[in-house]
């Protein structure tokens, strides 16, 4: 049994261990490889900053939800562990502002110590009325994708430097499974007009001073167009850029300035900031995650595709459920098979 | 007198801090630092400069909450300004845990922090051996930045520093009108005080930049504070020990105490080992003394014994301590004013 994995961003590399922790030992001849164009550090996961934290508005998808907290639950589980560290796992805290009262998030139980922010806090943010307060996680991907690469090196996971084109390249090749985490690029194995870039530019800096994350919302910007201040376990990640369908990776003055500007505002301590890096990366926008089966033919071959992209600006925060449901339908896969006996579901 | 000759001698952060107040009360005063030790050799570096107080038995509370209160303030608009990252202010939340429910549930400074709530179930998971805990945000002074900032502002006033140990207050006599005695634990040789004792404290700073909270046993012996640069990693409480030298059975313990509060520090690196003498008291001694030696008089202001609180109370007994040069100063040139007469 062949798998194929297209893409190595948090999504590619961390499906890729869970199907092989789940099932090779189930399926003694599972052999796995992982194909991609870019690997750590040049994946869209890199330059995020790595905070868990949904959107807003979970839009009634109460799935994503699940898949969110299944996310912050496991991760909360490695954080006593010797490997957080190694993972770039640990607790943060941190703020998110609004000009006008808002109800609260779908995920205020799933992190810790979720609050509205007292009035002395908010004297800190003029021009915000209205906030919380809660502590989250941070998963920095410079890290967490060499671990992942590593765990997946260990088990004997292949790994190619190459751009696929097709999935037929890859079936055609042998794999009977092909996972789908193509991201932002997704479109060119498969047209998807659902799935458009959401551009983000950050400007990384240091500001050792900074422990809390500041997440400002403006309503009618939309989201990420607010400026937000994220402090990582070396540098301090500023952003607000989130453009959809502008596909531009190359970095931009007016939204340098705007960056700079907007967060100096918010936190005038920046000011003394030291600028180390920017970056500019697609976010790989959806309305929803695309995570489902399909079986592709072409000409002789068939293969079973999963597809597992679209997570948009939320990569990080939902990558464990979504691989966990990746899992689930490599499962079905194999049992359609007859490849594993998996216990039969209980009536 | 035109221009009052103050010296104040100590440059922790209370004889610094207490010096700048005074050029902020009495602009005409000339204010003269004298120290046997500037930062970074200070006990105020040593320490984390956490603002959690320590409650002195023989003080009032509403009189230490007046002087936590003023601090807080002070702190607060200085963090929230472009000069913080120079002064070493910033803000940081976290945790307070205990193995036995605390004796009062409120603690007096509990509405001046931000945030003070207790902890939900969920967040006490992560600390399996503690059952009560409580969660707020206040704020950090690190040293040296914040005593280098105070010097910088120090000297943009005028006033002048020296290294130089004081043996004996009246040797100032001739030169100053006042003199502020903020010597912390140097008290004790200085002005002989037998109520004044030290309580050892040996820390770690260490580089763990992934932590981002603080953690605090309640029973203050274990504790997490993470600075700019380094976390500081805490610590002992030792009555009456004078070692200024590290003890590396206490690191050891100190470092496996913090890791199971908090086990990601197994992975910290270049780890420092600190010693400072808690200058401690049952109150701070913060007064006015009028010292008399055959017909001379010396006035004296007092403020030193801050203990474990000394960062907590700072600005607090600094402005009552300029209040108090004042009424020094005024009442020499009472005297004077008669003595022309």
């Amino acid at each position: 049994m062949r798998v194929a994995i297209i893409g190595a961003g948090v999504i590619g590399l961390s499906t890729a261990l869970c199907i092989h922790e789940q099932y090779h030992s189930l399926v003694p001849s599972l052999e796995m490889e992982v194909y991609a164009d870019r690997y750590t550090p040049r994946t869209t996961s890199d330059g995020a900053a790595g905070l868990w934290q949904p959107y807003l508005s979970d839009h009634g998808n109460l799935q994503e939800t699940l898949w969110n907290k299944e996310t912050f639950d496991y991760l909360l589980g490695h954080l006593g562990s010797p490997a957080a560290k190694e993972m770039g796992l640990f607790l943060i805290s941190g703020y998110n502002l609004f000009t006008q009262p808002v109800p609260d998030p779908s995920w205020r139980n799933i992190v810790l110590g979720f609050r509205n922010l007292t009035p002395k806090e908010l004297e800190l943010f003029p021009g915000y009325s209205y906030g919380w307060f809660n502590t989250a996680l941070m998963l920095e991907c410079r890290s967490y994708l060499p671990w992942l690469t590593n765990r997946l090196t260990q088990r004997g996971v292949k790994f190619f430097h190459k751009k696929v084109e097709s999935f037929q390249e890859v079936s055609g090749d042998g794999a009977d499974v092909v996972i789908n985490c193509t991201g932002v690029r997704a479109g060119e194995l498969q047209p998807d007009p659902e799935l458009q870039p959401g551009r983000g530019q950050v400007i990384k800096v240091l500001a050792p001073w900074v422990k809390h994350f500041i997440i400002t919302h403006d309503i009618e910007s939309g989201i990420y167009n607010s400026p937000y201040v994220i402090p990582g376990s070396e540098f301090t990640v500023l952003g607000g850029i989130y453009q959809h369908g502008n596909w531009n990776e190359e970095n931009s003055a007016q939204d340098h300035k705007t960056i700079w500007e907007n967060c100096c505002r918010l936190l005038p301590a920046l000011q003394n900031a030291k600028i180390v890096e920017e970056w500019s990366g697609l976010r790989p926008a959806r309305p929803w995650v695309r995570l489902e089966r399909e079986t592709v033919r072409h000409g002789q071959f068939q293969a079973e595709v999963i597809h597992n992209y679209g997570h948009g600006g939320f990569g990080i925060t939902i990558h464990w459920g979504c691989a966990m449901a990746a899992a689930r339908l490599f499962g079905s896969i194999l049992q359609e098979k007859k490849l594993a006996s998996l216990p039969q579901p209980r009536l | 007198m035109a221009a009052p000759k103050v010296a104040v001698v100590g440059a922790g952060v209370i004889g610094l801090s207490t010096a700048l107040c005074i050029t902020e009360t009495c602009p005409s005063c000339s204010v003269t630092i004298l120290s046997d030790q500037f930062s970074p050799n200070t006990t105020s570096d040593v320490a984390a400069g956490m603002l959690i107080p320590h409650t002195y038995p023989g003080t009032p509370i509403h009189v230490q909450k007046q002087w936590f209160k003023e601090t807080f303030a002070y702190l607060f608009a200085i963090s929230n300004s472009a000069e913080a990252s120079e002064a070493g202010i910033h803000l940081v939340s976290g945790w307070q845990v205990f193995k036995n429910a605390p004796k009062e549930e409120l603690p007096f400074w509990s509405d001046v922090v931000l945030g003070f709530r207790l902890m939900s179930e969920a967040e006490l998971r992560k600390f399996p051996q503690h059952r009560f805990g409580q969660a707020f945000m206040t704020l950090k002074c690190d040293c040296p930045p914040y005593l280098l900032w105070l010097e910088k502002r120090l000297k943009a006033t005028g006033a002048q520093m020296y290294t130089r140990k004081v043996a004996d207050l009246w040797e100032l006599h001739s030169k100053y009108n006042v003199v502020v005695n903020c010597a912390g634990i140097g008290a004790q040789q200085l002005v002989g005080d037998k109520e004044l004792f030290p309580v050892r404290g040996q820390v770690l700073k260490v580089h763990a930049p992934w932590v981002k909270n603080f953690i605090r046993d309640g029973d203050g012996l274990t504790y997490i504070y993470p600075g700019i640069h380094r976390v500081t990693l805490g610590g002992t409480r030792e009555k009456e020990s004078w070692s200024l030298f590290p003890n590396p059975g206490t690191t050891k313990d100190i470092f496996d105490r913090c890791c199971s509060l908090e086990p990601s520090l197994r992975g910290a690196q270049d780890i420092k080992v600190k010693v400072g003498l808690r200058p401690s008291r049952r109150c701070v001694r913060l007064q006015r003394e009028v010292l008399s030696q055959g017909g001379l008089k010396l006035p004296v202001v007092h403020n030193y014994g801050h203990g474990a609180g000394g960062f907590s109370m700072h600005r607090g007994t600094a402005k009552e301590a300029a209040r108090l040069v004042g009424e020094c100063i005024a009442a020499l040139q009472g005297s004077l004013s008669r003595a022309k007469l």
